[in-house]
């Protein structure tokens, strides 16, 4: 079956703070939250947006910690309001499988309460509704049944708001600009929503000040101070713009919680120019600094959401270089001093970074924090000007959310509702529709000659290639599909406040608000396909070795007694050796999904609709589920991560993979995530080569590059000790991890890669 | 004419002990000597040799009627090789469902090796590296002068590391398109450098002077051998040889125990068995020595 209500949306690496409220009172939230949903059925959705948010703000905002220097922290039920699965949930939501541990925590004669909760959303839960909608037995899955060979989903990830006009105006100076819209535009239920969402923010604003106050009475006089900034700044903001660096910082962060969003985006451009002139004005000391951004990176360490808390750092396109240089500086050293998980620290920069920056960025990398995550500006703005098809000025504001994929800060959408798993595809063309891990047809109706009667290496690929291409219409009707459902139930207000241009066009994000209506495709198991097809060619119709039949007939026993036969495949060139074999059939292949998946996009009348090899630890889930390949992968085992090679199959060092890496055309793709390992000995004592060879990298071509620096037998050792290693984090691919939290064959697939050194 | 050929070990990319910058090495099989300790046994002979992984051997036999020489039989479950039969064809590698069998040497066209040396190209250019040859005595191979000039001739750096003990004339005619040897000075004391590794120490010392007169760069490097040349009598006169030279620069290069694991596949013993690696903070008085002397001397490669 397509759809199951309980199973898990999202990959969850991290165990989230329980929420602050009583489970009772949590119950009697969601019992009001319901109400309200229900109550204003016949009204506009952003009316009910509205009344539903109230309900949710400022109920839901935590206790300020002990340590915390600014305020706001947010707890989120099995049934609320948000824009992904990892903070709560979708629109308006209910997540059946959290609803029912819930329901285990509160007396028994409360249980028919959370049955009639149950019951409620399965007709009203956005996702439900999508996935009722668009999905299709057996061939188009939701997140995450890795049964499938496509997996779609409605969810608004990736959202980075524009907290420059933020700073700017301020929430009064917002108010203001909606209120001159109204009249200049005509009066509409967007203006309206938006206008009672500031109210609600300022709400939140008291509710806050009145925590940071009651506080007071019992802290130290140190404490008192700080306290006195948070309730203070708190009331400002409710009207002014800020003045400090401090409430500037406190006005992004409480925005960004309430609009539910989890990825921050260029934070040195929006809050440089209040920390520099904080600085030279003696106002704050760089200590003092330091400490509030140790406070936000922990803010957002505990807000768990996994894979995403990006804040970027550098690059071209800022408004005041300096300034936000000043700020990366010192973000830098939080980002050494704390081993988080969270933020996902990312620099980006050009030729005209400054070296101390860079430099520093490589010293942070060799302290083993895994961050900063480096993005290459020479090669991203050209590629993403050509992508997602905008001037130069716009591509500058390009910004990696999440595990990798491209949006323009505070102008696009670029959430990735659907993934394809392209290896499972090849299994299924080579099997007359069949997917071999299961005995499930798949084809879709896809016409498909045995292998038998696929007489050489074109008929072969072009087979595989007409149904990816069936495969990929799935994808881009999917993706718009999830826009359409999303916008028939919600408005993401808060968010469209500060997405152009839907304040200037009176319409939410969906509904024709956004300028770059945008969306990515995850792809998996790339490199395990092309390899695949280069161990055919080679194999199969060069050297003759085996026929075809009989090669999948090997793969699909998973080799059994067919040792040789595998061995002879996995020996067979491999991408990450930079052996031209291999990789012009990589390339060749990427070619085809890029520009399949792009021009389906534009012809779909989106902005942009691209791929992006991004990876959580989809690879590895995926790669469980699906049949032993044709490169030698056994049956079960990880699919390739991100864009790098198979674990292992890369043996030629590490210039030869890097060579590999940057083979791709960056402007074909929305992110593409390419993962190093090191030694810290050959990484931190040969810092000048690795530097020259990193610059090399970026030279050719290299989009991006993140880097693990993690001593030999470490991982191995982690595994038979876990409480030893408690602090070491690990790039898994698009997002970094503490290594003995994750699963096992996950933890295998991070070993099985090769460690330069 | 046919183009020459190589027999080459392995060509290793990204390597960073082997001369300034990023370099590809590219070990060639044959050596005159017989180091006891010797790291790569697998290069010693210029014939391809057969290593065999015993230990991960299941014992099918597959490899038995691949085996044109009658070498292979089965003992204990285990393939066995006779040593003296085998004529490293290779046969056995290609039928091995567990790949316990390997050949070290692979016949290379000049241009083919070079096609793998230019692809890095951009990274000697930024580091100052370039092309290594390595072995085995890599100046053993007639063709190998061939390959340091087709380098040289495209820009590409080239280094060498040498036993030295190898007739003058390869080394006057390798000097041209190389832009330095490390060359191994491994005891200063004649007989037991001749009973450890059978090289003539009169050869070794009169080729690295005549390279220094004729303005070659030269770098002269000790693989210290516990028991064998850690004394510091023995590594002081090997620091003195070179000052006498007029060198300002030494590498001591620690002992390790990589190779161990080489003999076993080559069905050879490793005299060294259970001696310890040797850590760098072991050489660390022998540099100050050095240092007296005059030398600054860099422990590892």
């Amino acid at each position: 079956m397509a759809f199951n209500a309980e199973t898990a949306q999202n990959v969850e690496v991290s165990i989230k703070l329980p929420p602050e409220l009583a489970p009772m009172e949590q119950l009697a939230l969601m019992e009001r939250y319901t109400a309200a949903h229900a109550e204003s059925a016949g009204k506009t959705k952003e009316e009910r947006e509205v009344a539903c948010l109230r309900v949710l703000y400022p109920a839901l905002l935590r206790s300020i910690e002990e340590r915390d220097l600014i305020a706001g922290r947010l707890d989120f039920l099995p049934i609320g309001f948000g824009c992904v699965t990892s903070v709560g949930g979708v629109g308006h939501y209910c997540v059946f499988n959290k609803l029912k541990k819930f329901k285990a925590q509160i007396p028994e004669t409360e249980h028919a309460r959370v049955d009639a909760l149950y019951a409620y959303w399965l007709e009203h839960d956005l996702k439900t509704k999508y996935c009722r909608d668009a999905l299709r037995d057996d061939i188009v899955g939701m997140f995450i049944d890795c049964d499938y060979a496509l997996i779609a989903t409605a969810r608004l990830s990736g959202m980075m708001l524009d907290y420059r006009t933020l700073m700017d105006l301020g929430i009064g100076g917002l108010r203001r600009r909606i209120e001159t819209l109204r009249k200049q535009r005509g009066d509409n239920a967007f203006y309206r929503a938006s206008l009672d969402c500031l109210d609600l923010f300022g709400l939140c604003c008291d509710a806050l000040a009145e925590k940071a106050g009651r506080d007071m009475a019992q802290a130290s006089p140190e404490r008192r101070v700080e306290l006195a900034r948070m309730s203070d700044a708190l009331l400002r903001m409710k009207t002014e713009a800020p003045a400090t660096f401090f409430e500037a910082l406190q006005l992004f962060w409480l925005y960004a919680l309430l609009a539910g969003v989890i990825n921050y985006g260029r934070m040195d451009d929006v809050l440089g120019p209040y920390l520099k002139r904080d600085l030279d004005q003696g106002r704050l000391t760089e200590q003092e600094a330091f400490r509030l951004l140790k406070s936000l990176w922990t803010m957002i360490e505990n807000r768990r959401t996994t894979v995403n808390g990006r804040i970027i750092v550098g690059g071209r396109g800022r408004r005041d270089p300096e300034a936000a240089d000043t700020f990366a500086r010192i973000a830098m050293r939080v980002a050494q001093t704390c081993r988080y998980v969270e933020p996902q620290f990312t620099l980006r920069f050009d030729r005209n970074t400054p070296e101390d920056i860079y430099d520093a960025a490589l010293d942070t990398i060799g302290q083993g924090a895994t961050y900063p995550t480096l993005y290459n500006d020479d090669v991203n703005i050209p590629a993403v000007m050509h992508a997602m098809r905008v001037d130069e000025k716009t591509a500058e504001q390009y910004v990696p959310f999440g595990c990798g994929e491209f949006v323009i800060q505070g102008q696009s959408t670029g959430t990735p509702n659907t993934c394809i798993n392209l290896l499972k595809l090849l299994q299924i063309s080579l099997n007359g529709g069949v997917d071999p891990m299961d005995g499930v047809d798949k084809s879709d109706g896809v016409a498909l000659l045995p292998a038998e009667e696929l007489k050489d290496f074109d008929a072969l690929y072009a087979q595989y290639k007409r149904l990816v291409d069936h495969y990929l219409d799935l994808s881009v009707a999917a993706q718009k599909r999830s826009y359409e459902i999303m916008n028939e139930e919600v408005s993401f207000l808060f968010t469209s406040i500060l997405m152009d241009d839907c304040l200037g066009r009176g319409r939410a994000l969906l509904d024709g608000g956004v300028r770059y209506l945008g969306g990515t495709n995850e792809t998996y198991g790339n490199i395990n396909v092309s390899d695949s097809l280069a161990a055919i060619r080679r194999i199969v119709f060069e050297e003759r070795l085996v026929t075809l039949a009989a090669l999948r007939d090997a793969a699909n026993a998973d080799f059994a007694g067919q040792e040789r036969l595998r061995r002879q495949l996995w020996e067979t060139p491999k991408y990450g050796n930079d052996d031209p074999y291999a990789d012009d059939m990589a390339n060749d292949l990427f070619e085809f999904v890029a520009n399949g998946v792009r021009d389906r996009g534009i012809a779909a009348g989106m902005q942009y609709y691209l791929i992006v090899i991004s990876n959580n630890q989809l690879n590895t889930e995926w790669g469980r589920r699906t049949a032993a390949s044709y490169d030698g992968r056994r049956k079960g085992q990880f699919m390739n991560p991100a864009n790098n090679p198979q674990g292992g199959a890369n043996h030629s060092g590490p210039t030869a993979m890097l060579n590999s890496l940057s083979r791709f055309d960056a402007r074909l793709h929305g992110g593409s995530v390419q993962n190093i390992k090191f030694t810290p000995d050959f990484f931190n004592n040969r810092r000048a080569l690795i530097k020259q060879m990193f610059r090399v990298y970026f030279d050719r071509g290299g989009c991006h590059l993140m880097v693990t620096v993690v001593d030999r037998g470490v991982l191995e050792a982690a595994v038979e000790r876990p409480d030893e290693y408690r602090d070491l984090i690990v790039r898994v691919s698009g997002f970094s991890a503490v290594f003995v939290n994750l699963e096992p064959d996950i933890q295998q697939e991070l070993m099985s890669r090769v460690l330069y050194g | 004419m046919d183009e020459p050929l190589l027999i080459v070990t392995e060509i290793e990319r990204s390597a960073i002990h082997d001369g300034p910058g990023l370099r590809t090495v590219v070990f060639l099989q044959g050596c005159p000597l017989r180091c006891y300790w010797c790291c790569n046994p697998e290069t010693q002979s210029v014939r391809p040799v057969l290593l065999h992984d015993k230990k991960r051997c299941v014992g099918c036999g597959a490899c038995l009627p691949a085996c044109k020489s009658g070498a292979i039989s089965l003992s204990g479950g285990r393939a066995q090789i006779d040593r003296a039969a085998c004529v490293g064809c290779g046969c056995c590698a290609s039928v091995c469902p567990m790949g316990v069998n390997a050949l070290s040497g692979k016949p290379m066209r000049l241009s083919d090796i070079m096609d793998v040396v230019r692809r890095d190209r951009a990274y000697y250019d930024a580091t100052g590296g370039g092309l290594t040859l390595s072995g085995g005595e890599p100046l053993g191979q007639r063709a190998a002068v061939a390959l340091l000039d087709m380098a040289r001739s495209e820009g590409i750096s080239a280094f060498v590391e040498t036993t030295a003990c190898v007739p003058w004339e390869t080394l006057e005619a390798a000097m041209p398109v190389t832009d330095g040897f490390f060359v191994d000075y491994k005891h200063p004391d004649a007989a037991a450098l001749q009973r450890a590794t059978g090289a003539f120490l009169a050869t070794v010392e009169e080729n690295v002077r005549r390279l220094i007169r004729a303005g070659a760069r030269v770098t002269l490097r000790t693989p210290v051998i516990p028991g064998f040349n850690d004394g510091e009598e023995t590594l002081e006169r090997c620091f003195a040889f070179a000052r006498a030279l007029g060198l300002s620069e030494y590498v001591l290069l620690p002992y390790h125990s990589l190779g161990r694991g080489k003999y076993e596949k080559l069905d050879r013993s490793y005299r060294l068995d259970g001696l310890p690696v040797m850590g760098s903070e072991a050489l660390a008085s022998a540099a100050e020595l050095g240092a007296r002397m005059g030398l600054s001397v860099q422990i590892g490669g």
